[in-house]
């Protein structure tokens, strides 16, 4: 293939010619050109054109945080973004771990300590007992085990008015369980808490909180009365309703008002019209 | 999988190497490199084996385009060649003195050249990455040398 060298692609002609890489047809082309061209003719000749060398100190740092694993998908964090997420992760965590050891007990946990001290709840062991069990019981209670959790050797459910001979001896062996690695044991106990606390649910009810009239001191003073019945106005909602937000011809401020205002060098407290309603119906009451 | 395992570990020094080289500043090079490969997965099951590693360099070429625009505009002091630093080789000699060149050539120049002597890339397809027609990216490449040439001639009359 025969192409016309000219003053704009010469250039890429000569660096093919210079490697070695110019048919012999190109080649007598590009020379034509060159004759042509004195002035580029002497700046080629005897051009020898370096090479650089890859520099091999330059690595990628976190090259495995790249990669995926068939165990999910790994969240690679590089450059500067890694250090915010991590230090956030570590900051959350902190968090939830100081509010979860400030927080006083729920209903819930004091109703299942309540009840683990009743005689007739007790956490069976017997192997046999899982066997005789029906499994829909079973599955309601607990959540769906992992594929992982299958993996481990599969426990007798917690359930109620259970008979309490031999159990001693075999809490033992539970606790014991050789073969067990301690990461599978905890897993276990994991599973064995969670399913306490749904079966413990199931059967202690409590109230949740409901919203309930304040019930004022025996003497209580004006000004406690009358927080008193704002409160309760609040309660039953009153308030709410009169707040709905609708259109309102916005408030503009009463000139006499703040003539008086500059007179008297005093200030008013301006309440909006609609508040200021609710604020003497509630007080005249 | 393994096929893209097998690509970050034969290609992330590569393109973390050429985006460096180009942009100078690591964290930046690191995010560029991370995003590429990011890319890369998702889209690993459209794109055949043989064509990974340079989706990966076209990727990385772009963003880091878009980074050293971005960079331009917000930094005008980078541009100033006192503030141009080699980062992270070990040279003694005349590649040394040419890794100080290399810095003082035009992007697209740096680019091609980088990408021929780094990565072995064939012209064409240094062209597909940098979106350049084959001949383009030997002019160029061309022009690079001859600048390294030069500037190593004028090296050698100053000592």
């Amino acid at each position: 293939m025969r192409t016309t060298i000219d003053i704009n692609n010469y250039e890429a002609y000569l660096l093919d010619h210079l490697e070695g890489n110019l048919s012999p047809a190109d080649t007598e082309a590009l020379m034509a050109f060159l004759d042509q061209h004195p002035d580029l003719k002497a700046e080629v000749e005897g051009l020898q054109l370096p090479y650089l060398e890859p520099d091999e100190t330059i690595i990628y740092p976190n090259k495995a945080l790249l990669k995926k694993s068939t165990g999910g998908r790994v969240v690679a964090m590089g450059g500067r973004t890694r250090w915010y997420y991590a230090a956030a992760a570590a900051a959350i965590i902190a968090g939830v771990v100081l509010i979860w050891t400030m927080l006083p007990q729920t209903p819930t946990q004091q109703a299942i300590e309540g009840l683990a001290d009743q005689p007739h709840i007790t956490v069976p062991v017997d192997s046999n007992a899982v066997n005789t069990e029906p499994q829909s019981t079973d599955s309601e209670a607990s959540p769906a085990p992992t594929p992982q959790e299958q993996q481990a050797p599969s426990l007798p459910p917690l359930r109620l008015n259970q008979p309490t001979q031999g159990n001693t001896e075999q809490i033992a062996q539970h606790n014991d369980m050789p073969s067990l690695s301690p990461l599978q044991k905890t897993k276990i106990e994991s599973v064995d808490l969670m399913r306490h606390q749904f079966q413990s649910d199931a059967i202690a009810v409590y109230d949740p909180v409901q919203p309930r009239e304040f019930t004022p001191e025996a003497q209580p003073s004006p000004l406690q009365e009358q927080g008193n019945r704002l409160w309760n106005t609040i309660l039953s909602n009153e308030v709410a309703r009169n707040f709905i937000p609708e259109v309102v011809e916005e408030d503009v401020p009463d000139p006499d008002q703040i003539e008086k205002r500059d007179r008297d060098n005093t200030i008013i407290l301006e309440v909006p019209k609609k508040g200021k309603q609710l604020l003497d119906n509630i007080l005249n009451r | 999988m393994a096929e893209y395992n097998q690509c970050v570990e034969e290609h992330a020094d590569g393109v973390f190497r050429f985006i460096l080289k180009n942009i100078k500043q690591e964290a930046d090079a690191q995010d560029i490199v991370q995003n590429a490969f990011e890319i890369l997965w998702k889209k690993h099951d459209e794109i055949a084996s043989e064509k990974a590693k340079s989706y990966v360099f076209t990727v990385a070429h772009n963003n880091m385009i878009d980074q050293l625009r971005k960079n331009k505009r917000m930094d005008y002091k980078a541009e100033m060649p006192e503030d141009r630093k080699t980062v992270g080789n070990s040279y003694t000699g005349l590649q040394e003195v040419l890794q100080v060149a290399l810095d003082r050539l035009p992007d697209v120049q740096k680019q091609a050249v980088l990408l021929r002597d780094y990565e072995g890339y064939k012209y064409e397809e240094i062209g597909e990455i940098l979106n350049l027609s084959e001949s383009q990216v030997k002019v160029y490449i061309f022009r690079a040398r001859k600048a390294l040439q030069q500037y190593l001639t004028s090296i050698e009359h100053v000592l």
